[in-house]
């Protein structure tokens, strides 16, 4: 499969401060690539250098196989952009808007026309067209930004967060519309806070934190890369001491906590971790009421990853 | 392109308001405050003076036989000092002063003159009756002196005592226009100053570390100079059709000729315009922070330079003028405003070119260092 975006030993400084420090990561064409990583991980940086924005220190970009510079003005014309803050006029309505920013790529007038019109219909907001931005609701200009950003057809979109602060109707309708594009045959590179997003879209992802990446591949691939395979959790009224510490010593576990009648243990990789667990507490006359063991998501595999402390402090 | 950044620009409505409604309203509240004064001054009655002469000296005589002339050339229209003169005793000037059947009263005896002016008469018409006074009292005692030391010259001088009788000119505008036209010209080149909003929103538009439309922008295949140039013209083809609408609104509405020059004006028009343009690109790179900050913050240097150039208080470039000239020759709305002043009055050319070619420098500096800051496609940080 052909690589899109192929990004090489990237660096970027802010002064001092090292944004970038040998970022490599590629795309794939006709795949959704999650982004995903801390604030101020480097995610936005990084899109910014492949899109020629910034300026950075060391590295090669490379999109479609051409160095992506500010003047590549035939590589631009191929790329879509839907940025993460609603980036249309207020004074313009909702087709004008699209017709704005579609007019930065297609000169032809008729040929415009056929593309807003398809743009406004693809993310349903054909009754909107006389409206302007302000009296859309939030999950209708989020659509609109879309709409701006995949009107001239492009053959890579860069999504960067496109679903923040809308509700769950309308951020389902934009993640259908995003695997719609990809079945179109788009490659999408989509950045979001959100892991249950990204775990439903992304054919591969990456990881970044601290200007690395530190982990990609797929998600199944990502969840097997940490060390904790399953949470299980059983409900077991009155459970001695000595049998906790012996679930504690048993092959796998990680940790073991009990309160309120809920015992809760961490495990790692292994094919009998439930069975051996229940065994050795009906072993000791336990009677158990509820018992259940859910596989690690996408979130676990992040927070393990790039650890627990908060980074906008 | 061109016409969707037209678009945007007659619908932001803070510019359009700045730019074009603030000095229409301001226009017409100084024509209602303003407006008639100038017919009114022109149909004002000749100024009544009443006049005692007691004693029959050369002195009393010859004051008398001046304001004789000056009456009469008033009335054969050979000059423009209007004078009612009325000679009466002076026990008569409280009852006419009480009747308002007079604005001011010479006392003249031994020698000497006395004005009784009452204070609602104390500006123009007391200006008036004090030069006549002070000037004749002023050649009589040349006279007088010439006189001791040369009697053959009597004649001579007694006969350019009365040429030379001269009087405070009240109306200030030279050229026969209301001195409240500079309050007209003024709010037009205001109008104009606030068209730097137009180059704030241009750099809004096109710098994608200023807003998220213009990384939208930015990103997109369009020639960065092409881009440039359909916002730049369009501000300036929007801003000077605002600015040609006041002048015709001055012209039409109000009455007051600005269209003398019409290919001077317009020239006139564009190249301020752009100058406030170019202006607005290089304060939107100067002030940090979003759209309206940086709106606001060059509002306040633009007030500063306005406040300068005399739009609130007309005598501030006089007074710049006494005590720092220097800052009347560079200081763009000074400028711009002694430019349209000229253009409309004509009746000097003064330092118009002058004015003129400091313009023209200052809008190709200006645009060249624009399009420097705005060509710039990647950056620092976004």
């Amino acid at each position: 499969m052909a690589e899109v975006i192929k990004v090489e030993n990237l660096v970027k400084k802010y002064k001092e401060i090292v944004a970038l420090e040998h970022l490599t990561l590629s795309v794939n064409e006709g795949e959704i690539f999650g982004l995903l990583g801390p604030n101020g991980s480097g995610k936005s940086t990084a899109i910014n250098c492949i899109l020629s924005l910034l300026k950075y220190d060391k590295g090669d970009i490379k999109v479609f196989g051409k160095k992506m510079e500010p003047k590549s003005y035939d590589l631009k014309r191929l790329i879509g952009v839907v940025p993460q803050e609603v980036a249309v006029y207020e004074d313009l309505t909702v087709q004008e808007n699209v017709d704005f920013f579609c007019g930065l790529y297609i000169k032809d007038k008729e040929t415009r026309k056929k593309y807003v019109d398809e743009a406004i219909k693809f993310v349903e907001l054909d009754d909107f067209r006389k409206f302007k931005p302000k009296k859309l609701s939030g999950g209708l200009k989020r659509r609109l930004n879309i709409a701006c950003g995949i009107a001239h057809k492009p053959k890579l979109i860069f999504f960067d967060e496109p679903t923040v602060a809308v509700d769950p109707q309308s951020r389902n309708k934009i993640l259908d519309n995003i695997e719609e594009l990809q079945r179109m045959g788009c490659t999408i590179v989509y950045t979001s806070h959100y892991m249950e997003e990204v775990e439903r879209l992304a054919t591969r992802l990456a990881i970044i934190d601290k200007g690395q990446v530190i982990a990609s591949g797929t998600v199944d691939e990502l969840k097997k890369m940490i060390k904790k395979n399953e949470l299980i959790t059983i409900e077991v009224p009155g459970v001695a001491e000595e049998v906790i510490e012996k679930i504690e010593a048993m092959k796998n576990i990680f940790s073991v906590d009990y309160k309120e009648s809920t015992l809760k243990v961490e495990a790692g990789e292994g094919k009998h971790n439930v069975v051996d667990i229940i065994n050795l507490l009906q072993d000791n006359g336990y009677k158990m009421q509820k018992i259940f063991s859910v596989q690690p998501t996408l979130n676990d595999v992040f927070l393990e990853l790039t650890g627990k402390e908060l980074r906008d402090e | 392109m061109f016409l969707n950044s037209v678009k945007l620009l007659v619908r932001r409505k803070q510019a359009i308001f700045w730019a074009a409604i603030f000095p229409l309203v301001l226009m017409v509240l100084f024509y209602f405050c303003f407006g008639s004064i100038n017919e009114q001054e022109n149909c004002i009655d000749a100024r009544k003076i009443a006049v005692s002469i007691e004693g029959d000296s050369m002195y009393e005589k010859n004051f008398k036989e001046l304001l004789t002339t000056l009456n009469d050339q008033y009335k054969n229209g050979e000059s423009d000092l209007d004078l009612d003169v009325t000679y009466c005793d002076s026990d008569k000037f409280k009852e006419l002063f009480d009747k308002e059947e007079i604005e001011a009263a010479y006392k003249v005896t031994d020698g000497k003159i006395e004005i009784l002016l009452p204070a609602r008469y104390k500006s123009a018409t007391g200006m008036i009756v004090r030069q006549i006074a002070d000037t004749y009292h002023v050649k009589y005692s040349i006279i007088e002196d010439a006189i001791s030391k040369d009697p053959t010259k009597i004649m001579e001088i007694a006969d350019k005592v009365q040429e030379n009788v001269s009087y405070i000119e009240v109306d200030e505008a030279s050229s026969g226009k209301d001195p409240y036209f500079w309050y007209f010209i003024s709010t037009v080149v205001m109008g104009i100053m606030f068209n730097y909003m137009a180059g704030i929103y241009i750099v809004n538009n096109l710098r994608a570390n200023a807003s998220y439309e213009g990384m939208r922008i930015a990103l997109s295949p369009e020639s960065k100079f092409k881009l440039i140039a359909c916002n730049f013209f369009a501000a300036l083809l929007v801003n000077s059709l605002i600015s040609m609408g006041h002048l015709a609104i001055i012209e039409f509405v109000f009455g007051k000729s600005v269209f003398a020059k019409p290919g001077l004006i317009i020239v006139a028009v564009v190249l301020s315009n752009a100058f406030s343009i170019s202006l607005g690109i290089i304060l939107a790179f100067f002030f940090k922070g979003n759209v309206e900050t940086k709106v606001n913050k060059s509002l306040g240097i633009i007030m500063v330079m306005e406040f300068l150039s005399g739009e609130f208080i007309a005598d501030i470039p006089g007074t710049i003028e006494k005590y720092c000239p220097i800052l009347n020759r560079v200081l763009p709305s000074t400028v711009i405003k002694m430019i349209f002043y000229r253009l409309t009055t004509w009746d000097e050319v003064g330092d118009l070119y002058i004015n003129f070619a400091k313009l023209a420098v200052a809008v190709v500096i200006m645009l060249v260092v624009s399009a420097m800051l705005l060509r710039s496609e990647s950056y620092e940080s976004v």
